[in-house]
């Protein structure tokens, strides 16, 4: 009797096998191992050192300077936020009151809120940005089957017939 | 080492799994041209408003919108006509007409631009040559210039008095803006509409996330109007303002009600989302000056 060959069927699964591998988890794999390789970790670090040391350093050296920039970065996002023509009607409040703080000698204060704006300011930046597209959505199809609109329900009151 | 046979292997899946991602990539760039597309239809916008809107109220007709909320809330409606009978606007009428009626700088009247004043129903429009959108409030301002007179501050009682006495000569004409044809006047018409979907404010809130989507409901005591007919019956008196006061008036409140910045009455952009939602209410009359609460 003669034992059949087996080995071109085996070779072809191996290879077979091999390929998905290569394809599926080993090219992944090494470009992330090659990305990683290509980030210098020592950069990072002295980065960091040095915007901490740029903080420390004027946190000791001037309060008040430290506060005016806040005020400006938040007065340069404020800004920003109005000429996308999303400015948030309490941004202008909170940059009013911390230019008063620093006027009264309140550096801290001051930088407090003008975080506060920045932080509003940011976020009403990110609203412009995602509506660039989201709005499209928001309006009702001829063909009411390709309209995303969600119709909410009359949850209230059913609609009252007016003679 | 591989052989050719191998490499063709091994590369076999990778080039299905980039033909996959290429197509699924330019599915979606059609799609978004697609919708980019129909975007730029206005008169299918208003149709498929009016037809929203019939479905969501079958019971009434999409010129009944005219009147506001007082089309779907009876108890409203009762009260907002017994007010009609001794209506608060009158005053403005009046103080209108003897405006409409004064001399300007030169010893003109505004009824050398305005006849006798029904023409509310061509306004706004989008002036091809000025690349804007003209409204009644511009058009008094732009008379007054053309007579030798001072252009009158947008959000004071005169501007107001007079586009009050406008309105009541104009009363029971026919909004007709004419579809915006050209590139520009779409692009306001476009301009309007996206200001319109737009969710701004710290709320996070669009015009349509009320007068759409939750139209009908309550919100607190009042219910929320439909979009359609949101133009017709300004300036308004309301007795929030106890005064008579302006649609730009009026948005300036829901812009900020929903924690945004106002833009001033009569900006660009206020006058652009007019333009939108007067041309979306094509064919309801018009039935100015009114009460609002």
């Amino acid at each position: 009797m003669k034992t059949p060959n087996i080995f071109p069927a085996i070779s072809h699964v191996t290879s077979r096998i091999f390929s998905y591998v290569f394809s599926y988890l080993m090219a992944p794999l090494l470009a992330a191992l090659l990305l990683i390789a290509c980030t210098d970790p020592s950069t990072e670090q002295s980065t960091e050192q040095s915007n901490g040391q740029n903080h420390k350093q004027s946190s000791d050296k001037d309060p008040a300077l430290l506060a005016r920039v806040a005020l400006d970065q938040a007065q340069a996002q404020y800004e920003a936020s109005r000429q996308a023509g999303y400015a948030w009607a309490r941004t202008p409040v909170l940059l009013k009151s911390a230019t008063e703080d620093f006027a009264a000698g309140d550096f801290s204060g001051a930088a407090s809120t003008a975080d506060q704006a920045t932080r509003l300011a940011d976020a009403s930046l990110a609203q412009a940005q995602a509506e660039q597209t989201a709005w499209l959505d928001r309006f009702p199809k001829t063909d009411s089957s390709q309209s995303p609109l969600t119709q909410l329900p009359l949850t209230t009151t059913p609609a009252n017939k007016v003679p | 080492m591989f052989n050719g046979k191998e490499f063709t292997m091994i590369r076999r899946p990778a080039i299905a799994a980039m033909l996959l991602t290429l197509s699924s990539y330019s599915l979606l760039g059609y799609m978004a041209a697609f919708s980019h597309k129909a975007v730029a239809d206005p008169e299918s916008d208003r149709q498929a408003m009016r037809a929203f809107y019939q479905k969501r109220f079958p019971d009434i007709a999409p010129e009944a919108h005219k009147d506001g909320v007082y089309a779907f809330d009876e108890n409203a409606r009762e009260q907002w006509l017994e007010l009609e009978d001794f209506p608060p606007y009158e005053i403005a009428i009046d103080e209108g007409q003897e405006l409409f009626e004064s001399p300007l700088a030169d010893g003109s009247n505004y009824s050398d631009c305005f006849g006798d004043g029904a023409v509310k129903n061509q306004f706004p429009y989008f002036d091809e040559q000025k690349g804007e959108v003209i409204t009644l409030e511009l058009a008094i301002n732009t008379c007054r210039s053309q007579h030798g007179d001072q252009p009158l501050p947008y959000d004071g009682a005169e501007i107001t008095r007079l586009t009050a006495y406008i309105a009541f000569q104009s009363r029971g004409q026919t909004i007709a803006v004419a579809e915006p044809a050209n590139e520009g006047a779409l692009a306001a018409y476009n301009d309007g509409k996206r200001f319109y979907a737009s969710r701004r404010g710290q709320l996070n809130f669009a015009c349509t996330s009320c007068h759409v989507q939750l139209a009908g409901n309550r919100l607190r005591a009042e219910h929320l109007s439909a979009s359609l007919g949101q133009v017709s019956h300004w300036p308004a008196y309301r007795l929030k303002w106890q005064d008579v006061g302006s649609l730009h008036r009026r948005f300036a409140r829901c812009i900020k009600q929903v924690g945004a910045e106002p833009f001033p009455a009569q900006s660009k952009e206020y006058r652009n989302l007019e333009y939108f939602l007067t041309y979306i209410s094509n064919g309801l009359p018009l039935n100015g000056p009114s009460i609002r609460k």
